[in-house]
């Protein structure tokens, strides 16, 4: 009897101790199941920033790409522009020396020409005379009208020179802003 | 005495053989032209860089 006594107290205590674990394991999972929840939820909080990101990220692509191609094209613009700009450039430079080429070409010939006409006019005997024979008789004093215009074309020549020194001169001396308080007055020598 | 552009003109058709005395006459010409619209551009008033151009552009004489 005695024996049975014990032994239903053991499986109460038994029962007890398995009900306490049930329901200790109950909580467990409650609570597994709440942080599992927790988890899932953050996961997806995580997949979908990752998927914004991506999206943002393949929008960036697009972006850094239409800005390459725009970059392409202002660098081919660019380089066009500085070919036509080199080229424009490299025509003025040569017009440029043929001007300057063709105005010393021009000046030696002018001055070869004008020194050719007074050396001709000195030429010519100052004491020629021809006779005029159209009605009376008349000589003309071809040799002094010839040294009297080679006179005149070398006094023309300095006076040209002269206006030109004066001018330089004036340049040289007065700055651009006082010009106007002293104007050149044009007495040359 | 008359001009000696116009006493070179008087004398070029009969005794100037080589041209020399039309050649000085019209060298006359061109130089008392210049030198005139020089003078005249100053008195005017234009700037003296102007008259300067025009004196070198027209004259291309020796620079002194």
């Amino acid at each position: 009897m005695t024996n049975l006594i014990e032994r239903a107290d053991e499986i109460e205590r038994l029962t007890a101790e398995h009900d306490d674990y049930v329901i200790r394991a109950n909580a467990n999972v409650c609570a597994l199941n709440k942080e599992i929840g927790g988890l899932r939820a953050q996961l997806k909080r995580t997949n979908d920033a990752l998927d914004k990101e991506f999206n943002n990220g393949i929008a960036l692509c697009a972006k850094i790409e239409q800005l390459r191609a725009h970059i392409d094209t202002l660098v081919q613009e660019r380089d066009i522009e500085r070919k036509t700009y080199n080229d424009v450039t490299a025509r003025h430079l040569l017009e440029i020396e043929r001007l300057h080429e063709d105005r010393t070409r021009r000046h030696g010939a002018h001055l070869f020409a004008a020194a050719s006409i007074v050396e001709r006019l000195r030429d010519i005997p100052a004491d020629l005379c021809w006779t005029e024979d159209k009605g009376a008789h008349r000589n003309i004093p071809a040799g002094a009208i010839a040294h009297e215009a080679a006179d005149e074309i070398e006094r023309l020549r300095a006076e040209q020179a002269n206006l030109r020194a004066a001018l330089d001169h004036w340049f040289a001396l007065v700055p651009q802003a006082d010009r106007a308080q002293f104007p050149f007055t044009g007495q040359v020598s | 005495m008359t001009d000696i552009v116009e006493r070179l003109r008087e004398l070029a058709p009969d005794y100037d053989t080589d041209g020399v005395m039309l050649e000085a006459a019209d060298e006359i010409e061109r130089l008392r032209a210049v030198i005139m619209r020089a003078k005249d551009a100053l008195l005017d008033g234009q700037s003296t860089q102007r008259v300067h151009d025009l004196l070198v552009a027209a004259l291309l004489g020796p620079k002194p």
